[in-house]
């Protein structure tokens, strides 16, 4: 139950019953932390001090989110698939809820590759980890489950290779939009984190499927590939939601992109996956299921390929979280924060109409083989901000806290 | 060989009865050879999973309405709903999550435009027994507490749950320490007190001073923030609804059910805080008010209007404000009783 994903002999195991009360664990350290919940590594007493990773929720600041998170755990606990990280519990300490987890000691495939490997990984470790990710991803949406937010952070990675997609703070499931008279799935609520998001769900009113989970999965491969989800590179300020929906400057994208991705090769079965995960049209779009028999994971390596070439040599997951968070407020120091950006957009709005022709909203995407990138689709703003269709966006806090420094561990809501 | 002479495709009544029958199989106690019982459980998984897909869909088609109303016909003809529930232990995880979507969509299959589902239910009643005593098996709660909630969405059902003894053992679930099966059994708690407005109001007035006794004592003044919170919120939600008025009237003529919603109103939690203005407002508004109510509102007139000057949420709400503005007022403008 503990660490190593054991064989399971017996099809229904009596699920081990981790202690519900406090004092049973011992917190050892912070390893991740977000807008409303930090993520503790600590041992549980009376199970001969097993590591765990404790995801500590405050609930009283995460007003309306409250009934969300409800469902959350409950939709979690009963979920059980090798390659999701499921809670071994959960319960209430005062205002804050403790969900108890395993701990996966390699940390989210987005902390290894900023601390260790900025310009990407090999194609074969991407290939493990992205078949992985499509089985629990495959087995979500059999159970009429969405992640809403896959990304490289929210992929995490044990010691010995095994790979678990975390984070269903913001999964929803299908079946209940489903049921409520209405035949077509559709969820409109804007959930996810803004880079790795489908234009489908950006541009709302389509609602969210299976297959906005399947671009944020396309996304992520392209950011296992290069070191970052494409636009990342824009300085932090150009780069959150807003920025990349209603209108961008043009020079900045080019000043950015040309010096990226330049000469890296890439094998044609990986663009052709990546290239099928982005089209424009979500039903264009593969499943997962179907994702599986792709070509790019014929003779696909296994968790021994990804030890040796990745994790080997690692720091560990708490010296990696020290870093960043020292890191994170530097920047803060430095004053680039997404309040300042705020005020920079207001000053712009202010400004002439010859700053006007630079602005230009993007209108979608095209995946561009040949670089492996994203490359944007722009529009001459029609006259008038007012005109410029805004994202309703409730949860635009968490964009700002995720977009940057925070969503280290991925086990953030 | 199965192979090579297909055999013809089952119909959604096949499917039930052959789930039927595995099912009653299932629920024999297991005989020496093991080998064919798990065969067969192993078979009776895939019908359920069968029906399920005939019921939702799968990825390569949408569900049909014909098939659909063949299965519901047939599910209900006989007893494979109480086949079904009582064998769910015996069945692997996904089995009984799909057991439980096929439950739950069922009680909104409609054949030749009726619920049959809700007939067999108030014909088998003593099966939310079953559903509800699941809430002490940390196995079987989250499973039985989600077939429950289906169940309840029937008038009928819901009713009987109210009226039954199960009532006052909901005070105890949704403070049970495993924080899924709490927040499971408080939403179904929730859904019993809010879905049906007039069986909720009967409900409420015919047992009003049992049920509010447990409420503030076990709920309102729990040491427990969830259930201090949730029970707020809900509380809330029932007093403001109209079809509860004569019930809303009454709860804020009470001296003790006021003291609980100030102390709840001085919390250092916001979010109960504000939960607690949206009762605590009633007691203010409330035209008739008692006098025992007006004094201790006096007693507390300058505090309460502190209080209330610093009282803001993140949000803009104009509603809130102006809800406040009006409290604010009311409270400013008490004279005590006598001088009246």
């Amino acid at each position: 139950m503990s660490t190593s994903s054991s064989h399971q002999e017996n099809p229904e195991p009596k699920k081990v019953q981790f202690p519900l009360d406090s004092t049973a664990y011992q917190i050892l350290d912070e390893i991740g932390f977000g807008v409303s919940a930090v993520v503790y590594k600590a041992i549980c007493l009376p199970m001969n001090n097993t590591i765990v990773a404790i995801k500590s929720i405050d609930l009283d600041q995460s007003g309306a989110d409250f009934d969300n998170i409800l469902n959350e755990t409950r939709t979690l606990s009963l979920l059980s698939h090798p390659n999701i990280l499921s809670a071994h519990c959960s319960f209430t300490v005062d205002r804050h809820l403790w969900v108890v987890m395993p701990f996966m000691s390699a940390g989210s495939l987005q902390s290894i590759i900023s601390s260790a490997f900025p310009d990407g990984l090999l194609e074969p470790c991407i290939a493990f980890v992205l078949r992985e990710t499509l089985n629990a991803m495959s087995y979500l949406h059999d159970q009429g489950h969405l992640h809403r937010d896959i990304k490289a952070g929210n992929i995490l990675i044990d010691f010995n290779g095994s790979v678990k997609v975390a984070d269903f703070g913001v999964s929803a499931s299908v079946y209940e939009a489903n049921l409520s008279g209405e035949s077509s799935i559709r969820l409109n609520d804007v959930a996810g984190t803004p880079y790795w998001m489908a234009p489908e769900v950006i541009h709302s009113n389509n609602g969210y499927g299976c297959k906005a989970d399947v671009w944020s999965f396309g996304i992520t491969a392209l950011e296992l590939a290069h070191g970052g989800p494409p636009l990342s590179n824009l300085p932090p300020s150009k780069s959150l939601l807003l920025k990349i929906t209603k209108r961008f400057r043009f020079s900045d994208y080019e000043n950015h992109h040309n010096k990226n991705y330049k000469s890296k090769k890439f094998s044609k079965a990986f663009k052709d996956l990546v290239g099928c995960c982005l089209d424009q049209d979500p039903n264009k779009r593969p499943t997962a299921e179907r994702l599986l028999r792709h070509s790019f994971f014929k003779n696909c390596r296994g968790l021994d390929f990804l030890v040796k070439n990745v994790l080997l040599g690692l720091p560990s997951v708490e010296e990696r979280f020290k870093k960043t968070r020292a890191l994170g407020e530097l920047m803060k120091e430095k004053g680039i924060n997404s309040e300042d950006d705020e005020d920079e957009e207001e000053d712009d709005e202010g400004s002439s109409a010859r700053q006007r022709a630079k602005h230009r909203r993007i209108s979608g995407w095209n995946f561009n083989e040949d670089e492996f990138a994203l490359d944007p689709v722009f529009r001459v703003e029609p006259q008038g901000d007012s005109a410029v269709k805004m994202v309703p966006f409730g949860g635009e806090t968490i964009i700002q806290d995720r977009g940057g420094i925070v969503g280290v561990e991925g086990l953030l809501f | 060989m199965k192979g090579l002479f297909k055999s013809k495709p089952r119909t959604p009544a096949d499917v039930v009865r052959q789930t039927r029958d595995l099912l009653i199989y299932a629920q024999r106690t297991p005989d020496s050879r093991e080998s064919k019982r798990e065969e067969k459980m192993s078979e009776l998984c895939k019908n359920i999973r069968e029906m399920k897909s005939i019921l939702y869909g799968n990825s390569e088609s949408e569900p049909v309405s014909e098939a659909c109303a063949q299965l519901t016909q047939e599910f209900f003809k006989e007893n494979t709903l109480r086949l079904l529930i009582m064998c769910l232990p015996k069945l692997n995880l996904e089995a009984r999550k799909d057991a439980t979507q096929v439950v739950a969509n069922l009680q909104r299959q409609q054949v030749q435009s009726k619920l049959i589902a809700s007939d067999y239910l108030e014909a088998n009643i003593d099966l939310m027994d079953i559903l509800i005593q699941g809430y002490g098996n940390t196995d079987m709660a989250l499973h039985y507490g989600a077939m429950l909630r289906e169940c309840i969405r029937h008038q009928t059902v819901a009713r009987y749950v109210l009226e039954s003894e199960h009532m006052k053992k909901f005070f105890d679930y949704i403070q049970l320490p495993n924080f899924d099966i709490a927040a499971d059994a408080a939403a179904t708690f929730k859904e019993l007190l809010t879905r049906h407005k007039s069986t909720v109001a009967e409900f409420l007035s015919k047992n009003y001073d049992w049920f509010f006794a447990e409420y503030n004592s076990k709920l309102l003044e729990s040491s427990n923030y969830i259930t201090r919170r949730q029970a707020v919120k809900l509380l809330g939600d029932i007093l403001l609804d109209r079809s509860n008025s004569a019930v809303m009237t009454r709860y804020v003529s009470s001296r003790d059910n006021l003291r609980i919603l100030m102390n709840l109103l001085r919390e250092s939690s916001k979010s109960i805080q504000i939960e607690a203005f949206h009762v605590f407002k009633l007691f203010a508004a409330n035209q008739n008010k008692p006098a025992d109510i007006v004094s201790i509102l006096v007693a507390n007139r300058s505090k309460l209007l502190r209080l209330f000057a610093d009282f803001k949420i993140d949000k803009e709400d104009e509603q809130f404000e102006a809800d406040k503005a009006q409290v604010v007022r009311e409270i400013a403008a008490l004279e005590p009783k006598d001088h009246s």
